[in-house]
């Protein structure tokens, strides 16, 4: 039984403990003022160059030199997206990005799939050496390899398909470059975009899995085919939908393949690289746009091209950003 | 009846003279194609073309025009290919290697001599007329040749290195003209920084400069004023360091004083054009193109209202035999190209468009301006032929403008120089 004195509960005196709970409460706010200014302050930089993106990219031409003008314009104009869009060439190379991106992104995952799945579940001698191999194609760049993969692909010849392909007609080796063969090839073999990672992230959650339901799934007759599909794939989905979103973010801002692989008609993020120096000649197509008013609208135009180029980006994040922060946490990724 | 032929015979007039109208459009594509193609026992075929940020769309581009015309004379295709100021010569070289390499290959001072060293390109004399009035011999001996052999053929539009100046301040504060100071000799690195100096001040009185001697982008563009760079070319064709040359040490002092010690360079903003619009700056350093592209539009639209004058950089003292920087770009042919007599007719009608199209743009340049700039891209110097492998020691000036010790620096950066300058060494033997 507690001892009570007449002065409060627990044998404190009231006096002593309401002075520990005044301490408590000042330092639980202390700790949660800190908390919410160090949050703030890593949102703040964070978000610093999107602000000041949509900041810059609707402000009109008079603002640009107005002083007191600094984060919110006094006037607006949709001039500098008009121009940034017709610079860019959007339709074209958002067509050219997705014509890229979807079917790539789709050959990932089912490779990376498989791939992952066959790290985790299947005991093999060279096992330890491939997955030395998978780590290495996470660790070195892509720069490192473009130079023999553009020459690759400009005398295309896979296990004597390409010199068949020449033989019936009779035009040589297939160039595939200047087309999306080169990453429609590289993801369905395992060396598309990050693949390394996926198959990384695949592996961990078959790892993750409890091994009865194999066995339970081998008892009823399943055999490899069927357990993977039946039994594995469909409570795969979380990391699935991981790869799919991972995959579409590297897709999207891909900049250096597709420069490299592509020689008419880029994607955005290649046009985005190239948007300052191609608008000065977009804007003397533009009737009554003098070279002091790109001057003055160049910040914008930039500014706007880099919010449409991140825009889906942002939406897609808004919506599936439980996935990521969950893909993380189940696959032991961090840091 | 009769009206009826009268109204047919204007009609069909009218017809004639639209077709005939047509037929006369000055677009770069009405040239008929040649009866013989062949240049030396040569057969045309198709070529590729890169510069970077090349736009394919853009018929006003006299590039372009070149590009159709030679299509429609020779009836072959010329592949022009997009690529970005990042990623394009990485391009070259995956072309290279992979041994369909591109016809032809655009280049700067930045890109020579190691485009030469490393064999992206040959030489060029046996393919191209340099003599040709639409071509800069001396730019490309200058600034294209390696080895006693011109790689490059260089535009005619050599583009000096050169400083606007806003003559009613000069005036106002009582200074010597600065083109009276060239032609007297004294246009020196001393007399330049005493007037930056003299001119850096707080012109309203709230204790923050507002106006200085000098906005620029290029500090190491001094290097070439004060004729020297950061790296040399032995005679066996290969690069070495030059960080411990006085010329050196001294330029280094020079921009750090301008940047970091007295501070007489600096900018309202960060555009050197607003900044000098603005009047915040008594000199402007910019290439001579950017009189057209920049200047003249920006006082004919009301963004300055003071007179403006043009004098060369300033000399250093090692420049004792009146050297002036300048940048110039051309074409090359890559080593091993299919059709290098065909890719050399190219670069000639490139160039010869360019030129054209560079006369009509220069209409509005004062005539004194043209004249000194031709006068001065007589004797080109450009540090970046030199230091392109060490990417114009950016890296140096960031440690010297950041107001690092002059002689740490140079210890620092040293290794990592010497590694650069090791590769391209390697990439050419």
């Amino acid at each position: 039984m507690p001892y009570i004195t007449r002065a409060g509960k627990g044998g404190v005196p009231r006096f002593r403990h309401h002075k520990q709970e005044v301490y408590h409460k000042i330092a639980a706010f202390g700790k949660a003022a800190l908390r919410t200014a160090f949050l703030l302050g890593i949102g703040f930089v964070m978000l610093y160059p999107v602000l000041f993106i949509l900041s810059g990219a609707f402000k009109a031409k008079q603002d640009v030199y107005d002083p007191t003008v600094i984060w919110f314009p006094k006037h607006y104009s949709l001039e500098a997206m008009g121009l940034a869009l017709d610079t860019l060439k959007f339709g074209k190379s958002v067509g050219r990005t997705l014509a890229i991106l979807v079917p790539s992104v789709l050959l990932q995952m089912v490779s990376t799939l498989m791939a992952g799945y066959g790290f985790a579940r299947f005991r093999f001698r060279e096992r330890g050496i491939l997955f030395a191999l998978l780590i290495f194609t996470i660790i070195v760049p892509v720069q490192n390899l473009i130079v023999p993969l553009y020459a690759n692909f400009q005398s295309f010849d896979m296990l004597g398909a390409g010199y068949l392909f020449g033989a019936v007609t009779g035009e040589g080796l297939p160039n595939l470059l200047d087309t999306n063969l080169p990453f429609y090839l590289m993801a369905a073999f395992g060396m598309g975009i990050r693949s390394g990672l996926y198959i990384f992230i695949m592996r961990q959650f078959f790892r993750n899995m409890p091994a009865e339901l194999e066995e339970a799934a081998l008892i009823d007759g399943c055999g490899s085919v069927k357990t993977f599909t039946r039994v594995m794939l469909p409570n795969v989905v979380p990391a699935l939908v991981t790869v799919l979103v991972f995959s579409i973010v590297w897709y999207w801002n891909d900049y250096y393949q597709a420069s490299m692989f592509l020689m008419s008609d880029q994607t955005l993020s290649v046009n985005l690289t190239m948007l300052n120096g191609m608008l000065s000649i977009t804007a003397q197509n533009v009737a009554g746009l003098t070279s002091q008013d790109l001057m003055l609208m160049r910040d914008a135009v930039l500014e706007c091209g880099c919010l449409v180029t991140l825009l889906p980006l942002l939406v897609m994040y808004l919506f599936l950003q439980r996935f990521f922060t969950e893909s993380i946490e189940r696959t032991g990724i961090v840091g | 009846m009769k009206t009826k032929r009268i109204l047919a015979a204007a009609l069909c007039a009218l017809l004639a003279a639209g077709w005939l109208a047509g037929c006369s459009t000055e677009t770069g594509g009405g040239e008929s194609r040649l009866e013989d193609t062949t240049i030396n026992g040569e057969e045309a075929k198709d070529l590729k073309y890169i510069r970077p940020g090349q736009n394919a769309d853009n018929e006003n581009d006299p590039v372009i025009r070149a590009i159709r015309a030679y299509e429609n004379l020779y009836g072959v295709k010329v592949d022009v290919i997009a690529a970005d100021y990042d990623t394009w010569t990485t391009k070259v070289l995956a072309a290279s290697t992979s041994g369909s390499p591109i016809d032809v290959i655009y280049g700067s001072v930045s890109e020579y001599p190691l485009f030469a060293m490393k064999g992206y390109t040959q030489p060029i004399e046996e393919y191209v007329d340099l003599s040709a009035d639409y071509l800069n011999a001396s730019a490309a001996e200058a600034f294209f040749s390696f080895q006693g052999k011109v790689y490059c053929a260089a535009g005619s539009t050599v583009a000096p290195l050169v400083m606007y100046y806003n003559k009613d301040m000069l005036e106002a504060e009582g200074m010597d003209d600065p083109i009276d100071l060239y032609n007297a000799g004294e246009w020196t690195f001393d007399n330049f920084r005493k007037m930056c100096k003299a001119l850096t001040t707080d012109t309203d009185g709230d204790g923050n400069t507002d106006r200085w001697g000098l906005c620029c982008w290029y500090p190491w563009a001094f290097l070439g004023a004060n004729h020297t760079a950061l790296c040399t070319i032995t005679e066996e064709g290969k690069y070495q360091l030059n960080l411990d040359d006085p010329a050196v040490v001294e330029t280094l002092e020079f921009v750090q004083d301008a940047y970091y010690t007295s501070k007489w360079r600096g900018l309202d903003g960060d555009n050197i054009y607003t900044s000098f619009y603005q009047g915040r700056n008594a000199f402007l350093n910019e290439y001579s193109w950017s009189e057209t592209s920049n200047i003249i539009p920006a006082k004919e639209s009301g963004q300055f209202d003071f007179e403006y004058g043009v004098a060369p950089m300033p000399a250093g003292p090692n420049n004792t035999e009146g050297y002036n920087v300048a940048h110039a770009s051309g074409f090359g042919i890559a080593t091993g190209s299919a059709n290098p007599y065909h890719a050399g007719k190219l670069i000639e009608m490139i160039q010869e468009y360019s030129k054209a199209d560079a006369q009509e743009k220069n209409q509005k340049v004062p005539a004194e301006h043209l004249e000194l700039y031709e006068q001065l891209a007589q004797k080109p110097f450009n540090d970046s032929y030199y230091d392109s492998a060490i990417k114009d020691g950016n890296d140096l000036f960031v440690l010297i403008t950041g107001g690092n010790n002059i002689q740490t620096s140079i210890a620092a950066i040293t290794p990592v120089y010497q590694e650069l300058l090791d590769e391209a060494n390697e990439a050419s033997e």
